[in-house]
């Protein structure tokens, strides 16, 4: 029983020494993954510039080749004297003295052009051109039968809600008249 | 007594476990991208009107002739003011027209006779259409019509047409006056 006890008490100690040990290596690394989150507010400012054109009313606009070559001209209304008879015409109207419902003008580029009568006849423009830097005064070479030809002015030359607005004079070198009127073309 | 000692130990074994906490910090960066749409808006208004001739400013003075060109009855007609008097084929330098308020008037010709202008008015609401009648002499009177108006620094720009009952004949003509 002594001997039981003596060993017993021997054992414990070995054990107790074996199991200390044992305490000081179980110590044990744990690595923890603290994520930290950062938001960075990235701010992108875009300039959308709108421009917003307003409605632009230009009442006298400047006339200009590109107009007058942009296309045919066709009368809308033409008055005048027409050497000592009174002339009139409005496209649609019912006191006309003259019918213009299939007369046009053309004007090239290369500031040739002509003119196709209400009878269909072909009268050759030789040139043309603006005879003053505000363009209000134009200037053609119109044939008015083979071997005739005269200079029809167009003064005061307005540009207005697409329409041409004018004063035309000449004289008729072929019959011998003269001419003045007021004339609005519009396009064909 | 063995085995208690040992199920002691085992006990304080499990026990013994011992975290160290190492912090180990990831960051991560989260764009938060805001797109701010300046938009700026740009009004480009341009209006660019005729002056309308106006009661008060056809009133305000008498009127003379600076330029005429047309044809009177067939024949041509022209006259400018100071022009050389080779191309002039008549003169108006004494000629000048008055309207006044009450929408009367007097036009006196170029060798100073009177011709009174018993009415004028526009003719219609952009008073570029302006028809006034005249005594052409003490009975018989004529109508006359200014058309395609404009106002333009100061002068007037039309188109002027008419038959004269007295001498019977037609005109038309393009026309610019200017304060007398």
């Amino acid at each position: 029983m002594k001997f039981f006890l003596g060993s017993s008490a021997f054992i414990f100690m070995v054990a107790l020494l074996s199991v200390q040990g044992g305490l000081t290596s179980c110590t044990k690394d744990r690595t923890i993954y603290d994520t930290v989150t950062v938001e960075k507010r990235d701010t992108v400012t875009v300039k959308d510039t709108v421009t917003v054109k307003d409605t632009v009313t230009i009442q006298d606009t400047l006339m200009s080749e590109a107009i007058l070559t942009g296309n045919p001209w066709k009368l809308q209304e033409l008055r005048g004297l027409d050497e000592y008879l009174p002339l009139y015409y409005l496209r649609g109207g019912s006191a006309n003295t003259n019918n213009f419902d299939d007369e046009y003008y053309v004007f090239n580029t290369d500031h040739t052009g002509y003119e196709i009568d209400n009878d269909g006849n072909t009268h050759a423009i030789a040139h043309w051109e603006f005879s003053n830097t505000e363009n209000t005064k134009f200037v053609f070479s119109y044939s008015i039968a083979a071997g005739n030809t005269t200079t029809i002015t167009w003064d005061n030359l307005r540009f207005k809600n697409n329409a041409v607005y004018y004063d035309e004079y000449y004289t008729d070198l072929y019959i011998g008249k003269d001419f003045h009127g007021q004339g609005i073309r519009i396009p064909k | 007594m063995l085995i208690v000692v040992f199920s002691f130990v085992q006990g304080g074994l499990t026990s013994c476990t011992k975290d160290t906490t190492i912090y180990d910090t990831v960051t991560v960066t989260k764009t938060d991208t805001i797109t701010v749409k300046d938009t700026v808006t740009v009004n480009d208004t341009i209006t660019i009107k005729d002056t309308m001739l106006t009661e008060d400013m056809l009133t305000a003075h008498s009127w003379k002739l600076f330029e005429v060109r047309g044809v009177v009855e067939g024949s041509i007609i022209y006259y400018q003011r100071g022009g050389p008097a080779i191309d002039n084929t008549e003169s108006f330098d004494n000629e000048h027209l008055a309207f006044y308020a009450n929408h009367t008037g007097l036009l006196v010709d170029n060798a100073g006779a009177s011709h009174v202008m018993s009415s004028w008015a526009f003719a219609n609401p952009e008073h570029t259409k302006l028809v006034f009648t005249l005594y052409n002499n003490s009975t018989i009177q004529s109508d006359y019509t200014y058309d395609n108006i404009r106002y333009k620094n100061g002068n007037l720009y039309y188109d002027d047409y008419f038959y004269d009952n007295y001498a019977g004949v037609d005109a038309h003509a393009q026309e610019i006056r200017i304060p007398e």
